[in-house]
């Protein structure tokens, strides 16, 4: 039995037609494009809610989306569709295009190969994909040699440490330029302790720190390990050493960091996160500041927003795969 | 729990940080991220004159609560308000919370956020020519220093009558306010000066308490969006900048309409009219923007310096110039959508035979190497067709028209830069139609700024009081600057105000007096009708 096959050109053909009808309808539509955003998807996670963050995506990062369904008896199948909006008071819609490629887990081989005539020119290509299973897959080499940026989330490994040193390995090993929406929850916090330090009083200070502590509750063990990483590294790099400890704490929000502490001979700053707030203790004054709800979208708006090098991330990263 | 030891701090080495060298803390802050984090400010406290007016209720608050909303405000960020309304802490709070709910547009109210904003508002009632308020604000000052831990930084903001300018800055400097443990910066709102002469006095006393790297004239037209992006789309790519020269371009519109007219205004708009209150600054501003050398980086001074050095390339007009390239405007009543409106003379507080001037359309010159001979067609009015603020650059033909006979008229390409509405930049050019035969149509190539990018883009002065507080003067307007923009604009005011004009001139809700289509016509051009 000859095994399904897939012609990029017929794809090519069908986002094509899928213009030309567009265009017939009303005004006509403005089509955006700013990049290739590569989506993989595997069998058991929810494809309706992937789907949702890319519509969602699509204003601010209009892209060529092509999701890649990895299933267990998926046949290699492509279907062209396009995601449509209509700003605010205008009067044309702007539509982004988007295809959808089924495959089995082995033909992710032959995903490759035809995803490569499939990106749009001149623009990066973005990788964004959740699954351990599909990312520590053989094939899936083949995509990220296609990417400017690969997006995991070391969230969704089991083991912090071994997802951590997997994806620094990966950005070591094959040039490829990563990210981890597990450093990316961190912007926040990382954001407010920085604030912390652009007072001068604060900053005189920063040499009497000492000790770096960081809490975290359940899942989220990664989050824990590049924020500690992060810290020491930057008091390390303005000559001050201190003692790190990551600490799991059964009684904290599970998915959530609980609290980084950096302590000295007299000094105290203190980041707690209850519920939606940060609540930030300097000595014995403190203040909050809302911390929105990091949604996959969120997340992914930030790192698509950057398609440089990411130096401290890249610093960071190498660190806290050595802790 | 598991123990790390940093690997590579020394400790032999001395900390970085000794308290007395901590100055510069966003250079030395070693959590600075700045791929990711947004521009950080400065703990201060930002002083207020003319806290209960419109300017303060309808912008700055909501800027200011927008950026608190948006975490970009350091905790310690104080308000204090001054005016002569007696109120307390408490009330002046009330009063703010209110402007907010009711002037944010798209921001949400946050009560989450509202209270620690409100705990750094406070408020002194007073008079501003009064020695004696300037001693209760030093000790106001002084205490949230150490409250708030403000570092001693200060950004005035003048908020109230020109004609106080000179007299509260002369306040604060007489009581020792000009100069403290951190920084001191005045803002000033537009009019800078009514005139070439008022505008140097003007300077002359602001420097006697502040040196003009800390003075801050706002021209929040510089602060929108698209402004800025003219910088990034003429000097970020590498396709437009060849073309943009007396060579390719054929000449420039910069239209800023408004379909309302004084909206109870009247007694003031009076006194200044369009040409004063837009050409002078904001139109101007723009043109410099539009037609400015690029600057050798993005320093504040190198970005103001190409800019004065275009606006003292204007050419002076002569009277009869003046006669041949200036066209005054006022509007007359009108029916407009079925719904009566007042000519300007029938306004309140309006004389019934005023000569102001609601309409302004000036053809200006730039006598350099790369505009020689370009005009530069500038209009702004009230109560004209739609509100909209755009320049179109409108480019030479095709040398060319080898397709004459089977074609419509020959377009020509036309750039357009929206600043509002739907900010935005569109190139229009001319394709061939489907079907056999070589006919050409135009069509438009656009770039939408809100639909290409979702974020919210802040509001003027949002970002104008962000860099004010960072001490970025990029995009505030330098004395020399003021002083090139009344050296076009003087002349003509000059001129006009020896002459009686037969007003109004033009109907409310069209697009300006005839005399300002001919002035176009006679170089064969006409104004787009955006």
């Amino acid at each position: 039995m000859t095994s399904p096959t897939l012609s990029p050109e017929l794809i090519l053909r069908d986002l094509a037609a899928t213009w030309t009808n567009l265009g017939k309808e009303g005004p006509g539509v403005l089509r955006a494009c700013s990049m290739t955003l590569l989506a993989v998807n595997d069998a058991g996670e929810d494809l309706s809610a992937m789907l949702e963050t890319l519509a969602a995506l699509m204003p601010e990062h209009p892209a060529r989306a092509i999701v890649i369904r990895i299933g267990p008896n998926q046949p290699l199948a492509a279907r062209v569709t396009a995601q449509c909006w209509m700003p605010f008071g205008q009067r044309r819609e702007i539509c982004s295009e988007q295809i959808e490629i089924t495959a089995s887990e082995d033909s992710l081989e032959d995903v490759a190969s035809v995803i490569s005539p499939l990106t749009a020119p001149d623009l990066p290509v973005m990788l964004w994909c959740r699954s351990p299973r599909v990312s520590e897959n053989s094939a899936f080499s083949r995509l990220t040699a296609l990417a400017d940026k690969v997006v995991l989330d070391s969230a969704s490994w089991r083991d912090a440490k071994a997802a951590i040193r997997y994806i620094a390995a990966m950005a070591a090993a094959h040039g490829v330029r990563v990210a981890d929406l597990s450093w990316t929850r961190l912007t926040r916090w990382r954001e407010i302790l920085s604030q912390m330090f652009e007072n001068r009083q604060h900053a005189a200070r920063l040499p009497q720190t000492s000790r770096v502590r960081v809490v975290y509750g359940d899942g989220r063990e990664a989050e824990a390990r590049y924020m500690g990483a992060w810290v020491v590294d930057a008091l390390a790099a303005a000559s001050v050493p201190v003692e790190l400890s990551l600490e799991p704490d059964a009684g904290a929000p599970a998915g959530h960091l609980a609290l980084v502490e950096l302590s000295g001979a007299g000094f105290r700053v203190e980041l707690a996160r209850q519920q939606q707030r940060l609540v930030i203790r300097v000595d014995a004054l403190s203040h909050c500041a809302s911390l929105p709800h990091a949604t996959d979208c969120v997340l992914l708006r930030e790192e698509l927003g950057i398609v440089r090098e990411d130096p401290i991330f890249e610093r960071t990263l190498a660190s806290a795969a050595r802790l | 729990m598991r123990v790390w030891q940093a690997p590579h701090g020394n400790p032999n080495l001395p900390p970085r940080y000794p308290h007395a060298m901590v100055d510069s803390m966003s250079a030395l802050n070693p959590f600075q991220d700045p791929l990711r984090f947004e521009r950080r400010v400065p703990e201060c406290a930002m002083v207020i004159f003319g806290a209960n007016g419109d300017l303060t209720r309808r912008k700055l608050m909501p800027a200011l609560f927008r950026l608190a909303y948006d975490r970009r405000l350091p905790a310690g960020f104080a308000v204090v308000g001054i005016s002569r309304t007696p109120m307390n802490d408490d009330q002046f709070r009330e009063k703010m919370r209110e402007a907010i709910q009711e002037f944010s547009d798209d921001t949400q109210f946050d009560p989450d956020v509202w209270q620690p904003f409100a705990q750094g508002l406070f408020y002194l009632a007073g008079d501003i020519g009064d020695a004696g308020l300037y001693q209760l604000l030093a000790q106001k000052l002084q205490e949230i220093e150490l409250t708030r831990q403000t570092g001693g930084n200060v950004l005035f903001y003048l908020s109230t009558q020109p004609s106080q300018y000179a007299g509260t800055a002369s306040g604060i400097g007489a009581a020792g306010l000009g100069k403290g443990n951190g920084w001191r910066r005045l803002v000033v709102e537009k009019p800078f000066g009514h005139d070439l002469a008022s505008a140097r006095a003007l300077s002359d006393e602001l420097h006697h308490v502040f040196p003009e790297s800390e003075i801050y004239r706002i021209d929040h037209y510089l602060g929108k969006e698209t402004v800025q992006n003219i910088l990034a789309f003429r000097f970020g790519n590498g396709i437009f900048e060849p073309l943009w020269n007396r060579r390719y371009v054929n000449h420039v519109q910069i239209t800023a309409a408004e379909s309302i007219g004084v909206e109870g205004r009247g007694a003031y708009y009076q006194e200044t009219g369009a040409l004063a209150d837009m050409i002078q600054n904001h139109l101007l501003q723009v043109m410099a923007t539009i037609a400015m050398e690029p600057s050798a980086s993005f320093r504040a001074d190198s970005v103001r310096d190409e800019r004065s050095k275009l606006l003292r390339s204007i050419g002076a007009m002569t009277p009869a110039g003046i006669r041949a390239h200036a066209v005054p405007g006022q509007y007359g009543p009108a029916r407009i959508g079925g719904e009566q409106v007042p000519g300007f003379r029938q306004e309140t507080g309006v004389d019934p035979q005023s000569q102001t001037n609601t309409f302004v359309a000036v053809t200006l010159f730039v006598e350099n190497w790369r505009w020689a001979g370009v005009p530069f067609y500038l209009r702004s009015g009230k109560r004209l067709a739609k509100r909209v603020t755009e320049v179109a650059i409108q480019f030479n033909p095709a040398p060319l028209a080898i397709f004459n006979g089977a074609t419509e008229p020959m377009e020509p390409n036309l750039l357009i830069v929206r600043i509002q509405p739907e900010e935005g930049i569109s190139l229009k050019f001319l394709s061939k139609r489907p079907g056999t035969g070589m006919k050409l149509r135009p069509v438009s190539m656009d770039f939408n700024y809100g639909s290409s990018f979702g974020e919210r883009s802040p509001s003027a002065y949002e970002t104008l009081l962000v860099d004010a507080i960072i001490g970025d003067a990029t995009l505030y307007t330098r004395q020399d600057m003021v002083e090139a923009s009344w050296a076009v604009v003087e002349p003509i005011q000059n001129v006009w105000r020896e002459n009686r004009f037969d007003f109004p001139n033009y109907a409310a809700g069209t697009w300006g007096p005839a005399a300002a289509d001919e002035m176009l016509a006679r170089r064969g051009h006409a104004w787009r009708k955006p």
